[in-house]
């Protein structure tokens, strides 16, 4: 395997199982989207969309520190910090990176290619910055499929619990060896509860 | 005299860079964009937090040009744009729009805006948009 982003998703969820010779191939060349392709089953092809969007672009900002642990799917959810964009036009997303401060000042720090030390508006500008980033990438994908969104500002939350009935993807990943959060949402509405930081 | 504009000093010559007018309302874009046009060799007079901000340090500073983000709490882009041609017919204002944002780049454009630039931002795309635009006059 090329690097460390796949290689604890696949020991947990493919641990025993034999991997067919495709499989081998995939995990050999280290193509983000024939990895997620092959190894991630979601609710449907825009999620895995999606989450091959995201993981490039994490690839992208924050180098080859970040690893993929694993996804779930979760009606509730209360954590620390949360960074979150709306899209809404033709179908409406909801894309969200939730983590401690020790996690979001590496992510802060490795988007601004400058340390932080404390989480102060700046750190959360270049988490915000980095969602919008992504979520741009996300948007040209979707536009080239003729499904159009418009972005909305950024949010930065605080002490926050999110809740929905149909449910949000919650992808687990390590930045430095620090768990965070993916928070997705397709065309399924996430309630938020937490303290307006931006 | 020869008179050498933009980035490329040349022996001999008095260079006169480009001043440019940084619009939005994010630090960390603000910074890359900074970063990226001062390598370039251009010069950044002054930057704003919001739409209202660019307004008035356009009529301080009168820059050669404008880089204006679309979404910014007070006044946004696409607003400040309006505001800035009713001042300056001439102003020549791009926009910067997160990739994916085809609408209001194109309204922008609609309002007097010369051209636009997609975030992520890319040094060589940056310079190659400015030179476009200087090459208009």
């Amino acid at each position: 395997m090329k690097d460390m982003l796949f290689s604890k998703y696949i020991a947990k969820n493919y641990m025993g199982n034999s991997l067919s010779d495709r499989e081998l191939r995939v995990l050999k060349q280290g193509n983000i989207d024939e990895l997620v392709a092959t190894f991630v089953k979601m609710k449907n092809e825009r999620y895995v969309q999606q989450l091959q969007c995201v993981l490039k672009n994490l690839r992208r900002y924050m180098g080859d520190c970040i690893v993929l642990n694993k996804i779930s799917v979760s009606e509730d959810y209360k954590g620390d910090f949360l960074g979150c964009q709306v899209m809404d036009g033709d179908m409406d997303v909801f894309f969200a990176i939730e983590g401690d401060q020790q996690a979001l000042l590496d992510i802060a720090s490795g988007y601004a290619q400058e340390e932080f030390d404390t989480f102060n508006e700046d750190a959360y500008d270049s988490v915000c910055e980095m969602i919008n980033c992504i979520n741009g990438a996300f948007a040209v994908q979707l536009s080239n499929d003729d499904v159009e969104v418009a972005l909305h500002p950024p949010v930065f939350y605080g002490d926050i619990q999110m809740n929905s009935d149909k449910g949000f993807y919650l992808v687990n990943m390590e930045v430095h060896g620090k768990p965070f959060n993916i928070v997705m949402a397709i065309d399924e509405s996430v309630d938020i509860v937490g303290n307006a930081s931006a | 005299m020869d008179i050498c504009t933009g980035a490329n000093e040349k022996k001999g010559m008095v260079v006169a860079m480009e001043k440019i007018l940084i619009v939005d309302d994010s630090k960390t874009s603000r910074k890359f964009l900074k970063n990226m046009l001062t390598e370039s060799g251009y010069e950044v007079v002054a930057e704003a937090v919001d739409g209202v901000d660019g307004v008035e340090k356009y009529k301080e500073v009168h820059p050669d040009i404008v880089t204006m983000d679309i979404t910014m709490p007070h006044l946004d882009g696409i607003d400040a744009v309006s505001e800035i041609m009713r001042v300056d017919p001439n102003a020549k204002i791009i926009m910067v729009t997160a990739a994916g944002q085809k609408s209001n780049v194109v309204e922008a454009l609609k309002r007097g805006a010369v051209d636009f630039i997609q975030k992520p931002f890319e040094k060589e795309v940056i310079a190659e948009v400015i030179k476009k635009v200087m090459e208009e006059e």
